[in-house]
C-alpha cells in the first residue's frame, strides 16, 4: 500500500505542491500535414509582391506592421499544419521604419488629432539602410512594378532601397533570390504600382513648364510580358510549384481618393450668385473680344470704305495674272482686271470668295493672308481699342452703341450658347447654395479649368499639403491644380488599365494552374461595407478598420483580412486545410 | 475521450476542476463535500439550513458552524487553428459558510440563520489573450442570508422553510478593439451590486433508524443590477461614440435547485447516501446589458446563453472508525448546463466527475472539525461558437479545493 512506503509528511508536501501547481493542459492531436496540405506543397513558402505584401503601412515600412504582413500571417497559419515551415522577413530595426515622401526618407505617420485631421511624420529608424542577412522568404519590395521583379540591379545602390537591404548581390533580381530558396509554394500580388503612380499624380497634368507630366501607366503588352516572365521563371525552377496570385483592386476606391469630398466648397446663396456673376462676366468679356476680333477679320475680307477687302484684291490679282498669261501687257492686264472686278461675274466671284473665307476659312492659303493681316500690330492695336470701347459701352449697358445691333445680338447669342455648352461639359462652373464641386485645372478644357462633379475625386495630397485649408477655401474661385484631382476620364483610363491587367492575371492563373485570389471583387465588397467575425470593414479613412493613415496601404487588421482571403482561396483551390487567422488579434488604426 | 487510469492519475497532478456547472458552488459544508456533496437526506447539522431546512428541527443539539474552502483553479484555452495556449491567473476563491441553529430545549421548533455563498466565480485571463474583447476579468458572487424556521411534525418527520436575502455583486471587464497610440487597448468595466430574494423549503423523514430521506427546493434568485456603473477607457477621438461613464441594467439568474436524497445505514458505523439534484439553468437565456447612454450606437448589448436544466448525481459514504473519527469519501457526476457552441470565457463549462475524501474529527464533547478535499476530472471541451464575435477553441478548466469547517454544538 502506498501509505506504507511513503511517509505521511512527504504525502502532505506532495499534496500542497499539487494544490498550488494547478495547470490544466489542452490535448489536441497535431494536424496531419499530408492530409491538410491537399494538392499543394507548403514545404517552402516565398512571398512576392510590392508594399502591400511587405506590410507597408502609415506611409512607411516598419517592424511592428511587417510582423503582421499578410504573408507572415499566412505563414504562421501554414505553420500550424506544417511545424517545420521557416519564414523569414527582412525586418526593419525597431522604431518608425522608413518610407519616402518625394524622395525624403521619413518614418511612419502618426495621428495627432482626428478633428481637425492632423498627421505628422516621424523620424526614420536608425540604421534602416543596414543589410539584412538572409534567407529572406518575404521578398516583397515596396514600390516594385511587375517588370521590377525581373530587373537585374534592382538591389544595387542605384536601385530600390528596400530591395537593397536584403538583395543577395548588387546584380541579382528578386526572382533569382526567390528561386534560390527552392520554393514549393508562392503568393504573388503585383501590378498595383503599374497604375498607382499614374493615379497618385492625378492622372496626366500640365506642369509649371507647360509640359505634359504625370506617371504613365505601364502599357498593357509590357505588363503581360513582364508578368509572364515571372511565372515562367518560377515554373522553370520547379515544375510542380503551387501558388496563389491576386488581381488588382480598383485603385480609385482607396481612401486616398475618397477622403476629401469633391464638393466640400460650401457657399451661401449670396456667395454663389456673386461667383456666378463674376465668372459669367469673365466669359462675356471673352465673348465680346471674340466678336470684336471677328468683326475685324470680316472687315479685312470684305473691306471698308477706306480699305479694299482682301477678297476683292485676290480676285483682281487672279484676273490680272490670267490676262498676263494670255499675253497682255501690264497696263492692259490692269485694265482687264479692273473691268472684271466691276463686272457682274467679278462681283459674284468676289462675294463667293468672301463667303467662303468668312464661313469656312477657305481657301487655306488665302485665309492665311487674312490671319497675317489680323495678327499684324496695327490691326491688333485697333482690335484692342475697339474691345476697350466695347467693354466701356457694355458696362454702361449700351453695347449696341459700340458694336451695332447685330454685333450686340451676336454677343448675347454666343454667350448663351457657349455657357450652355461649357456647362454641359463641366468646363464652366455653376455655383449653388450649399455644397459645390471644386474647380480644378484641366488641360482638356478651353477655359483651362473644370468643375468637379459627383464620382470625381480629390486626392488626399490636397489636404495633406494644406491646399484646402479653411483659409484657402475663403478664396472661392480658387482653382486646384490638376494633379490633385481625378476627373471622370482619368478615372475611366485607370479602370480600363486595371481591367486589362486583371484579364492578363486571370489568363495566366488559368494556364498555369495557380489559384486566383480575386482582390478586385473583394475590395468592391469592402467598399460597400463588409462584416467579418463581428468587425466592420469599409474603405472609410480611419474608422473603416481596413486602411492605414496614408490612405493607400492597409492597416494590420486589413492585412489580416487579406491573409484570410488568400487562405480561403488557397484552401478552396488546393483542398488544403490551412486555418484562418482571428482578425481580432490584429489592430486597426490607433486613435489619439 | 477515454482516458486510461494512468492518464487520470497523471491528470491528478494537474488538478481537478472545482465548482459545479455554470457558476454554481457546491461547497456549503465540508462534511457534505467530503461525501460527494450529498446533504439533503443526511442527519441534520447546522448546514442543513442550506441543504434541507426541513431537517433542522430534528437536530439533537444546537450548533454553530463556520467553514470555508480554498478554490485553486485555472482555465486553459487554445483557439482552433493555433498552437498558442492562453491561461487564467485566477485569484484563490474563498467561498464560506456560517450556520447557526438554535431552538429551545424540548421544543418542536428550531430556528436558524445561515450566511453562505452558493454562487460565485472569479476569473482573470492573462494579458492580451485571444478572447480579451469578450472578457479579461470577472468577479461574481452572491451571498445568501437565510433566516430559517423548522418544525418537527413528529420525531421522524419535519419540515422547514427559509427566506433568502441575497447580496450579490458583479464586476466584469473586457477590452474594446480600439487601440490607443501606445498600443494598449480601450477597455470597459461593468460593475454593479444586485440584491435578490428567494426561499428555501425542505422536508425530512426518517422512516427507520437506518434510513433517512429528504427533499429540498431552493428557489431561483434573480440578481438584478439596477444601477450598475459602466466605465469606459477609450481614446478622446472615440468620445463621440463611447461615453466615459454611463449606468446600466442587467440581470443574472441564480437557478432554482431541487434535490431529493436518501441515506442508508447498513451497519451502525457505515452510512451510504445518494442525492439527485436538478438545477433550473434554463432560466439563463441570455446576458443582456441595457445602457443609459448608447455605447457604439447601441443601447442594448445582448448575447445568447441558452443554458439547459442540468442534473447532478451524488454518492457518498461515511465510516465511523472511532468515536472521534469518521472517514468519508464520495463522488459525483455533474452535467454542464452549457450547450454546444455556447461556452464563454467567464464560464467555460463541461460535464465533470468529482472525487471527494475527508475526515470528521470530534474534539471533546462539543467541537467537530470537518476536513474535505475535492478533485474533479473536468472534460476538455471544444467550442465552435454560435455567437457573433464568439470565441472558438478548446477549453480545459481545473482546480483543487481543500476545505475546513468547525462546528460548536451546545
Amino acid at each position: 500500500m502506498l501509505h506504507k512506503t511513503i511517509p505521511y509528511p512527504l504525502l502532505l508536501i506532495l499534496l500542497i505542491f499539487f494544490i498550488i501547481s494547478c495547470e490544466p493542459e489542452i490535448e489536441r492531436p497535431a494536424p496531419a500535414y499530408e492530409e491538410a496540405r491537399g494538392d499543394a506543397d507548403f514545404s517552402v513558402y516565398v512571398a512576392l509582391g510590392n508594399s502591400l505584401s511587405a506590410g507597408y503601412a502609415d506611409n512607411a515600412l516598419y517592424r511592428e506592421a511587417q510582423e503582421n504582413s499578410f504573408p507572415a500571417v499566412i505563414a504562421r497559419k501554414i505553420e500550424y499544419i506544417n511545424p517545420d515551415l521557416v519564414f523569414n522577413q527582412a525586418l526593419m530595426p525597431k522604431g518608425n521604419g522608413v518610407g519616402f515622401s518625394s524622395g525624403v526618407p521619413l518614418g511612419r505617420l502618426v495621428l495627432n488629432s482626428v478633428s481637425p485631421l492632423e498627421l505628422s511624420a516621424t523620424p526614420p529608424s536608425e540604421g534602416w539602410q543596414a543589410k539584412v542577412e538572409g534567407p529572406v522568404h518575404n521578398l516583397a519590395v515596396p514600390g516594385a512594378t511587375v517588370s521590377d521583379l525581373t530587373r537585374p540591379g534592382l538591389g544595387s545602390t542605384q536601385g530600390n532601397p528596400f530591395f537593397y537591404r536584403f538583395a543577395s548581390s548588387e546584380g541579382t533580381t528578386v526572382l533569382q533570390d526567390a528561386i534560390a530558396l527552392n520554393p514549393t509554394f508562392f503568393t504573388l500580388w503585383i501590378g498595383n504600382n503599374d497604375i498607382l503612380g499614374h493615379a497618385l499624380s492625378g492622372g496626366y497634368f500640365v506642369d509649371e513648364n507647360n509640359q505634359l507630366a504625370g506617371d504613365a501607366p505601364t502599357p498593357v503588352e509590357e505588363f503581360q510580358e513582364s508578368y509572364q516572365q515571372i511565372i515562367d521563371q518560377l515554373t522553370a525552377s520547379n515544375a510542380n510549384i503551387s501558388g496563389a496570385i491576386a488581381n488588382l483592386p480598383y485603385v480609385s476606391q482607396i481612401p486616398y481618393f475618397n477622403t476629401v469630398p469633391w464638393n466640400a466648397l460650401a457657399l451661401d446663396a449670396a456667395q454663389a450668385a456673386q461667383l456666378n456673376a463674376g465668372f459669367e462676366a469673365e466669359l462675356r468679356k471673352q465673348v465680346i473680344y471674340q466678336v470684336v476680333e471677328e468683326g475685324a477679320r470680316r472687315r479685312i475680307i470684305t473691306g471698308t470704305p477706306e480699305q479694299e477687302g482682301l477678297a476683292q484684291r485676290v480676285i483682281y490679282q487672279q484676273a490680272y495674272q490670267q490676262a498676263i498669261s494670255q499675253g497682255a501687257s501690264p497696263e492692259e492686264a490692269e485694265t482687264s482686271a479692273s473691268q472684271f472686278v466691276e463686272s457682274d461675274q467679278g462681283q459674284a466671284e468676289i462675294l463667293a470668295l468672301q463667303t467662303n473665307l468668312i464661313e469656312n476659312r477657305q481657301p487655306e492659303e488665302v485665309h492665311d493672308l487674312v490671319e497675317q493681316q489680323l495678327n499684324s500690330e496695327p490691326v491688333q492695336d485697333q482690335v484692342n481699342q475697339n474691345f476697350q470701347a466695347a467693354l466701356q459701352a457694355d458696362q454702361a449697358g449700351q453695347l449696341e452703341v459700340a458694336l451695332g445691333e447685330e454685333g450686340a445680338a451676336r454677343v448675347e447669342a454666343s454667350q448663351t450658347a457657349q455657357l450652355s455648352l461649357l456647362r454641359d461639359l463641366n468646363f464652366f462652373p455653376e455655383f449653388r447654395e450649399g455644397p459645390n464641386g471644386f474647380l480644378v485645372g484641366s488641360e482638356h478644357s478651353p477655359t483651362g479649368f473644370r468643375q468637379l462633379t459627383k464620382n470625381e475625386k480629390v486626392l488626399f495630397s490636397a489636404a495633406l499639403e494644406g491646399l484646402l485649408s479653411a483659409e484657402r477655401l475663403t478664396q472661392f474661385d480658387y482653382i486646384l491644380p490638376d494633379r490633385y484631382a481625378l476627373d471622370t476620364d482619368e478615372i475611366q483610363l485607370i479602370q480600363t488599365h486595371i481591367d486589362a491587367y486583371n484579364s492578363i492575371i486571370k489568363t495566366i492563373a488559368e494556364s498555369n494552374s495557380l489559384a486566383l485570389v480575386d482582390m478586385n471583387t473583394f475590395f468592391n465588397q469592402v467598399v460597400a461595407g463588409y462584416t467579418e467575425d463581428g468587425t466592420n470593414f469599409s474603405a472609410t479613412y480611419i474608422t473603416g478598420n481596413t486602411f492605414s493613415l496614408d490612405g493607400v496601404h492597409l492597416s494590420q487588421k486589413g492585412y489580416a483580412l487579406v491573409a484570410e482571403r488568400f487562405i480561403e482561396t488557397i484552401n478552396a483551390y488546393f483542398n488544403s486545410e490551412i486555418p484562418e487567422p482571428n482578425l481580432r488579434n490584429y489592430p486597426a488604426v490607433a486613435l489619439p | 475521450m477515454k482516458k486510461s487510469l494512468f492518464t487520470t492519475l497523471v491528470t491528478l497532478f494537474f488538478c481537478g476542476s472545482a465548482w459545479a456547472g455554470g457558476y454554481q458552488v457546491l461547497l456549503q459544508s465540508n462534511r457534505s463535500t467530503a461525501m460527494g456533496n450529498i446533504g439533503v437526506g443526511l442527519r441534520p447539522d447546522p448546514s442543513s439550513i442550506n441543504f434541507n431546512p426541513g431537517a433542522l428541527a430534528l437536530m439533537r443539539q444546537n450548533g454553530i458552524q463556520i467553514g470555508a474552502n480554498l478554490i485553486y483553479s485555472n482555465i486553459a484555452f487554445q483557439p482552433f487553428g493555433s498552437n498558442q495556449v492562453y491561461r487564467t491567473e485566477n485569484p484563490t476563491g474563498t467561498p464560506f459558510h456560517v450556520f447557526a441553529a438554535l431552538g429551545p430545549e424540548n421544543s418542536k421548533f428550531k430556528f436558524g440563520l445561515g450566511v453562505y455563498t452558493p454562487y460565485g466565480s472569479s476569473v482573470v485571463w492573462e494579458e492580451g489573450w485571444e478572447g480579451q474583447f469578450n472578457l479579461t476579468e470577472l468577479s461574481l458572487q452572491a451571498i445568501f442570508i437565510q433566516p430559517t424556521i423548522s418544525y418537527a411534525l413528529s420525531n421522524r418527520l419535519s419540515i422547514g422553510a427559509g427566506f433568502i436575502y441575497s447580496i450579490g455583486g458583479v464586476n466584469l471587464q473586457r477590452n474594446i478593439d480600439l487601440p490607443f497610440t501606445d498600443g494598449t487597448y480601450s477597455s470597459a468595466t461593468l460593475d454593479g451590486s444586485a440584491p435578490g430574494l428567494g426561499y428555501n423549503l425542505g422536508l425530512y423523514f426518517e422512516p427507520s433508524k437506518r434510513v433517512s430521506l429528504g427533499i429540498n427546493y431552493r428557489s431561483r434568485v434573480n440578481m438584478e443590477v439596477e444601477e450598475g456603473t459602466a466605465t469606459f477607457n477609450r481614446p478622446e477621438a472615440a468620445a463621440g461614440a463611447i461615453p466615459e461613464q454611463t449606468s446600466f441594467q442587467a440581470a443574472l439568474p441564480l437557478p432554482s435547485y431541487l434535490t431529493i436524497g436518501a441515506t442508508f445505514r447498513p451497519t451502525q458505523s457505515l452510512m451510504l447516501g445518494v442525492d439527485i439534484s436538478r438545477a433550473g439553468w434554463s432560466a439563463y437565456e441570455s446576458l443582456r446589458f441595457e445602457y443609459e447612454q448608447p455605447v457604439n450606437n447601441q443601447e442594448v448589448s445582448e448575447e445568447a446563453r441558452n443554458y439547459e436544466d442540468s442534473y447532478t448525481f451524488k454518492f457518498g459514504a461515511e465510516y465511523q472508525l472511532l468515536n472521534s473519527l469518521s472517514l468519508r469519501a464520495g463522488a459525483y457526476y455533474d452535467q454542464s448546463p452549457v450547450q454546444e457552441g455556447y461556452l464563454t470565457p467567464e464560464t467555460p463549462d463541461s460535464d465533470a466527475l468529482g472525487l471527494t475524501a475527508g475526515l470528521g474529527i470530534k474534539v471533546g464533547q462539543r467541537f467537530i472539525a470537518d476536513l474535505s478535499f475535492l478533485y474533479i476530472n473536468r472534460m476538455q471541451r471544444d467550442n465552435e461558437s454560435e455567437l457573433e464575435g464568439g470565441l472558438s477553441g478548446t477549453y480545459n478548466a481545473e482546480a483543487v479545493i481543500p476545505g475546513l469547517s468547525l462546528t460548536y454544538q451546545f
